[in-house]
């Protein structure tokens, strides 16, 4: 969806036009579902999550200021503050299903290539989840959503040099650990 | 080179010192680095959510009430209200004076 469609669509949904909003979640929900689940780590946990986030969004939409924040940034925020909430609550920061989530980056590959890229992925998944949260929430957001720094800093509400900063420092942490860990 | 520029002194040295680490900072084209988000695009993959999941969100997000804690605010304030009501009524009821023993 472009940013003119996308605005006309917006201007329906905080109407309250139900169709509007359904064109929004077709768009949002995949991108959202991606963040929560290298957030969570987990299928059941994500899915959860990106209901109560489209839940929310519909039930506040009407509070959308169209001349805020982008709608996707709005989405991110919703599902960063559930997250948040989610670690919180159950008191499990880290607990990621490792397996589950290496696995299923490398389906379709050759056994040996996929053995080496495991190993290697399993290393990384290590390393990631001892950064901070903001760290692995800018790493999801470039990698996995593949947004610009400009968009990351709207959603993280920070300025574009703070998250090209935290971008260089995160790698820098990551390749020490990688080091260490070799 | 932003280093010998640098020893001339003055403004011009903070201003070309804080040029080159900006430069350094989003510079990322070293060869760990780049290796290294290489490792990370390919780890961080796409994942689709199961399409059964999208379909019962759409479904849930267009049947279910809509703003169920809007509808609860007034039913809460009425409850408040008629507590408060019993609670006063039996007070009253309680602590007045019983006129029918004066003599």
């Amino acid at each position: 969806m472009n940013e003119a469609s996308d605005e006309t669509v917006l201007l329906q949904a905080v109407g309250g036009d139900n169709e509007a909003f359904n064109q929004l979640y077709e768009s949002y929900v995949g991108r959202i579902y991606n963040y929560i689940y290298y957030r969570t780590g987990s299928q059941h946990d994500a899915e959860d999550i990106t209901s109560k986030v489209f839940f929310r969004a519909f039930n506040h939409i009407r509070e959308y200021k169209l001349k805020g924040v982008p709608f996707s940034a709005w989405l991110y925020r919703i599902a960063h503050n559930l997250v948040a909430n989610w670690y919180r609550d159950r008191s499990r920061k880290r607990e990621v299903p490792l397996e589950d989530m290496v696995h299923l980056s490398h389906r379709g590959e050759h056994a040996e290539y996929t053995l080496v890229k495991t190993q290697e992925s399993e290393n990384l998944m290590k390393v990631i989840q001892k950064l901070p949260p903001e760290r692995q929430q800018l790493l999801i957001l470039k990698f996995v959503e593949g947004l610009s720094n400009v968009e990351i800093a709207v959603i993280m509400r920070r300025s574009e040099g703070a998250i090209k900063s935290l971008y260089h420092r995160t790698l820098l942490s990551l390749r020490d650990s990688v080091d260490e860990d070799r | 080179m932003v280093q010998q520029i640098c020893r001339l002194g003055g403004k011009i040295c903070t201003r070309l010192t804080f040029l080159g680490e900006i430069m350094n900072l989003t510079n990322t084209d070293t060869p760990d680095e780049f290796i290294l988000e290489q490792s990370l695009q390919s780890f961080f993959r796409p994942v689709d959510p199961r399409p059964i999941f999208v379909d019962r969100l759409k479904g849930r997000l267009f049947t279910e009430p809509r703003v169920q804690l809007y509808a609860q605010k007034p039913m809460t304030l009425w409850l408040i209200i008629a507590g408060g009501l019993v609670i006063g009524s039996l007070l009253i009821l309680l602590l007045r004076k019983p006129r029918g023993n004066q003599s």
